[in-house]
């Protein structure tokens, strides 16, 4: 790799360009000493990861012209669970926004079938139960963190919560 | 073959498992703390799903939480990888009862095997040749002086 470092990069730049301009994704290369693979993320297409194996002799793994990578996005491939952290980042820093202190699952009223703690608009006070959480069989009471009026409640009945994630907003 | 493996774990570990998960075809679900939201095994992952604030044990040690990601995932085992909780007797137990494979020893290898004081007593008494010293937690200097001295 070392002897042919600029001709490397010299190839590198010439695969970069072939991929942009013909708007590919990936390219790869291998003759007898090196490997050379490579890709380009779109906006659209969320997280690019790349696993070269690393048996390959000098593989020059470079992602050349990334397009921001979607930012802090799980990818789901399998497109079953992993909405659970979708909802807004931006609320991770509203002061207003309750959030969840525990994994577990949502539930917006006392039992099946009963009216919800709280809905939209409802005027509530600091330790107020907003929703329960129930892990591993445990109900757990999650009390309002200030007093206000619940402007949005971002959970649904039975939904999966995880850490930290905002549960309703309240202003 | 299991359907779909949590992995209590971070960072290569975690990476690890990840990339034998992928080989074999089984969906995965990583676990994190806040500290390692953008980390690569959660983006990596099928699945995430976040259980606690940085301190491991508030997060990779807490056993309520990861069940819980468990139940919320529909997991069927867990690879704890290694350290954390890879050698914890009741985390293994817990798992068992709820039928969730633990993928590691059973509790009682765990139990017999994870303390390197039973682990020794065990292997001495099924007649196994040990490393000469002490049987146990050496209190006294003249109790230090007296096993080096038989270890000699």
């Amino acid at each position: 790799m070392t002897k042919d470092a600029p001709a490397d990069q010299a190839l590198i730049e010439a695969i970069a360009k072939l991929l942009n301009e013909q708007n590919l994704a990936e390219i790869e290369i291998e003759r007898e000493d090196l490997r050379v693979r490579v890709t380009r993320s779109y906006a659209s297409t969320g997280v690019q990861q790349v696993m070269v194996p690393a048996a390959a002799p000098a593989a020059v793994a470079a992602p050349v012209a990334t397009a921001p990578a979607g930012s802090a996005t799980h990818s789901a491939p399998s497109g079953s669970a992993a909405k659970i952290s979708a909802p807004a980042d931006d609320l991770a820093s509203n002061p207003n926004a309750l959030t969840s202190p525990m994994v577990g699952t949502a539930y917006l009223s006392p039992e099946p079938g009963k009216a919800a703690f709280v809905t939209v608009g409802s005027k509530v006070s600091e330790g107020q139960t907003i929703l329960i959480i129930e892990a591993m069989k445990t109900m757990n009471q999650i009390p309002a963190h200030k007093s206000g009026t619940i402007s949005r409640i971002l959970v649904t009945d039975a939904s999966p919560v995880e850490y930290g994630q905002p549960l309703a907003v309240i202003d | 073959m299991f359907q779909k493996v949590l992995i209590a774990n971070r960072g290569e570990i975690a990476l690890r498992v990840l990339r034998a998960c992928k080989e074999l075809g089984i969906s995965t679900v990583a676990v994190y703390s806040t500290a390692d939201r953008n980390a690569m095994h959660v983006r990596m992952a099928d699945e995430s799903v976040c259980i606690g604030p940085p301190p491991a044990k508030d997060s990779y040690l807490n056993i309520p939480s990861i069940m819980a990601a468990c139940e919320i995932t529909g997991a069927d085992a867990v690879h704890p990888g290694y350290g954390f909780l890879s050698e914890n007797a009741r985390f293994a137990r817990i798992l068992h009862e709820h039928k969730i494979t633990f993928i590691g020893p059973s509790e009682h290898h765990i139990q017999i095997m994870g303390d390197k004081i039973t682990a020794k007593q065990t292997a001495v008494e099924l007649g196994i040749p040990v490393v000469p010293g002490s049987k146990g937690e050496v209190k006294t200097e003249d109790e230090a002086k007296t096993t080096a001295a038989e270890a000699a």
